[in-house]
């Protein structure tokens, strides 16, 4: 069965309104067009692009209306009961601190009387159909661009949410959402969340977006048996003198893969404080897409990643500034170890109207084995004269003046590697701002560290 | 305490000690001076068992449990945690590692090779606090990364916290007076000296007398060229002071 007959199939349930069957149907036309992304596209070049059509397509073609589905399933949800479990099996991702959302195989988990949404003085949280239907979001949402991957996503845009933080609303809590995918054999193998995001004007908030993958509710990230893949996107529009601090942390098992979109605008005075945390196993790859659509905006656009065995840490980055007077920050770090990879292709174009323009890229990588890999590719494309743009790629082993530092201070090698491997990853933390995240992640990270690495 | 003899060590193809003889009793403080080059902080590295140094000729005993033992076949945390310690000249920046993190691990490290209870977290915090205390350290320092963002003397004030937490029975201070102004040599030569005790020895490494003023040692040497050529008290940092190196060289 193909995509377009199945969007159809979709389409012809009750109550389906007509925009939506609209959407998919443009973009499951879109994406019977495109061609799959392969090694001669050069953001593909270094990715592993077989296994999208090699170990997927017939899971693609193998997704009917009888697979459960997040607007289909026909036996009603106890949702006070799986919220409880899911709580308990993510104990130790859930930090009270935090206002803490889980969004269980695309479908939020509050309780029976708020499954349609979560509404707040503050912000509010409801499915994209319902945004649209209420008109909080226009097709702009919807865009499938020149992307096969980003089709096929919207071709499912149901399973997704929109988040809007209200006018001039000032978050107290960080916004926690963890997304969660059951990957065993009774499941749909293949996620396509989608996330949308308005920052309306003067807001200031702190979202930790969280995507994990389980074999079971009960179980935790790692162990996962069956091989599934995520085909998320995350759309983030930060309005004038808007402030989002915004986390993006992902584990990804062996056998799993993550394409992930993450695409951002930012109007005048804004600031975006990004992190990127990623551990992985398998395959994450993650488009950020960032474009200005005003000026004096400023971001800090952070990434630290931890690959080992086969894993693959794939990063497009394209930033784009259209206006003037924007500052931008952006350093992207991976440890690698095993035969594990890192792809960095950094992007960055500064339009004519891009005058005043200060931007600095940087992308170091640690490499823990011979067998590991990294491809960094610098790229930049400036229109304006009065910019600063720096770029630059450092690729290395642990610094033997740090190692013996420590080591004459009595702490054996073996631990000082641990340290300084923990300390290459935990430092972009401390750069955040808001009380209590940098503390969160860094558990976070020694929590996976001690685990899967010591 | 310490007994270097004959020692000889390169750096590359480099000679950089040519036949070094010292002896530190347990209490004694002994300065090295001389000129640049001379393989003053080269021997400091030795001591502390820095991989890029290979010793080529000599041996160092050294006073463990009694035992007179073969310094240099020890690995550098090894001999760190026998009481070993080199404050350096440029304290190296670790970003990510937070100074209570380092100081914890190298604590914990301590006690469990001497077979000593583990202290509680917040129990070594308390401790580490009153340490910052003797060398005038503001708490914040504490949780920054090592050494990130500090200034020279706050690196120097910081090395000798970590000499105070690590309580070490021989101290190698390599030109731990440089770039300190008036005040902070003061303040850091007061938490040395405070540390000193009848079983504890120093070597203090230095270009200046001024240092020598505020720690008082008991023998003065003088290296040049990989070689002590000549020994003295305190007054020969006065007449180095004065005169400079030529008349010895």
């Amino acid at each position: 069965m193909n995509l377009i007959k199945m969007s159809e199939q979709l389409n012809q349930r009750s109550g389906e309104p007509q925009t939506h069957a609209f959407i998919r149907k443009l973009a499951s036309k879109k994406f019977e067009e495109l061609n799959w992304p392969s090694k001669k596209m050069e953001l593909w070049r270094y990715s592993p692009t077989h296994k999208l059509q090699g170990d997927y397509l017939p899971q693609i073609n193998a997704i009917s209306e009888d697979k459960k589905d997040v607007t289909t399933n026909k036996n009603p949800l106890d949702f006070n009961a799986i919220q409880a479990t899911l709580r308990a099996s993510l104990k130790d991702f859930i930090d009270p601190r935090f206002e803490t959302i889980i969004i269980h195989q695309g479908q939020i988990i509050l309780s029976e009387d708020s499954k349609n949404g979560l509404i707040s003085p503050h912000f509010q949280i409801i499915s994209l159909k319902k945004a649209l239907e209420q008109g909080l979001i226009d097709s702009s949402s919807f865009k499938t661009e020149e992307n096969k991957l980003e089709a096929l996503n919207l071709s499912y845009f149901e399973d997704g949410y929109f988040l809007k933080i209200n006018e001039q609303a000032k978050l107290k809590k960080p916004l926690h959402l963890i997304y969660l995918h059951s990957s065993d054999s009774s499941s749909n193998p293949l996620f396509q969340t989608r996330f949308v995001v308005s920052c309306a004007k003067g807001s200031e908030a702190t979202l930790i977006e969280t995507h994990m993958v389980t074999s079971s509710l009960e179980s935790n990230a790692h162990g996962v048996s069956g091989s599934s893949w995520n085909n998320s996107t995350s759309l983030i529009q930060i309005e004038d003198e808007a402030h989002l601090n915004f986390i993006q942390w992902s584990e990804t098992p062996a056998s799993h893969q993550d394409t992930h979109r993450t695409h951002i605008t930012l109007q005048n005075k804004s600031k975006l404080h990004y992190l990127q945390g990623i551990f992985c196993e398998g395959w994450k790859r993650n488009e950020l897409n960032i474009r200005t659509e005003g000026s004096d905006a400023e971001m800090i656009i952070h990434s630290f990643g931890f690959s080992q065995k086969d894993g693959v840490i794939d990063q497009p980055s394209r930033i784009e500034f259209s206006n003037s007077a924007n500052q931008c920050q952006q350093i992207f770090k991976n440890l690698l170890t095993d035969q594990s990879r890192a792809i960095f292709n950094g992007f960055i174009k500064i339009h004519p109207a891009g005058q005043k323009t200060d931007c600095s890229q940087l992308h170091q990588s640690l490499l823990l084995s011979s067998t590991a890999e990294v491809d960094t590719k610098p790229e930049l494309e400036i229109y304006a004269d009065d910019v600063k743009a720096t770029h630059g790629a450092t690729v290395g082993s642990l610094n033997p003046d740090e190692l013996f530092y420590f080591q004459s201070r009595g702490i054996s090698e073996e631990k000082v590697r641990s340290m300084l491997c923990l300390g290459f990853l935990m430092e972009l933390c401390d750069e955040l701002t808001v009380k209590s995240v940098p503390n969160y992640l860094k558990s976070r990270i020694k929590e996976f560290w001690m685990k899967d690495f010591q | 305490m310490i007994e270097i003899k004959n020692l000889h060590a390169k750096i590359g193809d480099k000679s950089v000690l040519k036949g070094i003889n010292l002896n530190i009793k347990a209490g004694e403080t002994h300065a090295i001076m001389g000129p640049n080059g001379s393989g003053k902080s080269s021997l400091s590295k030795v001591l502390a068992g820095h991989p890029s140094y290979e010793v080529t000729e000599g041996e160092v005993l050294y006073d463990i449990n009694f035992q007179k033992t073969d310094l240099l076949g020890l690995e550098p945390d090894v001999r760190a945690k026998e009481g070993v310690f080199l404050a350096y000249q440029y304290p190296i920046e670790v970003p990510g590692v937070s100074n209570f993190n380092f100081l914890y691990e190298a604590f914990k490290a301590l006690c469990l090779h001497h077979g000593a209870d583990q202290m509680k977290e917040t129990d070594f915090r308390t401790y580490a606090l009153e340490k910052m205390r003797l060398v005038d350290m503001k708490p914040e320092f504490l949780d920054r990364s090592v050494n990130v963002g500090f200034s020279g003397g706050e690196k120097k004030r910081n090395e000798i916290l970590q000499m105070a937490v690590l309580s070490p029975r021989f101290s190698i201070l390599d030109e731990t007076d440089s770039g300190l102004d008036i005040d902070a040599l003061r303040i850091v030569a007061d938490g040395v000296n405070k540390l000193r005790t009848p079983n504890n020895s120093i070597l203090l490494i230095t270009h200046y007398q001024r240092l020598l003023n505020y720690i008082q040692p008991d023998f003065v040497h003088v290296l040049a060229d990989g070689k002590i050529i000549e020994t003295g008290d305190k007054s020969l940092a006065l007449k180095l002071e004065e005169k400079g190196y030529d008349w010895l060289l």
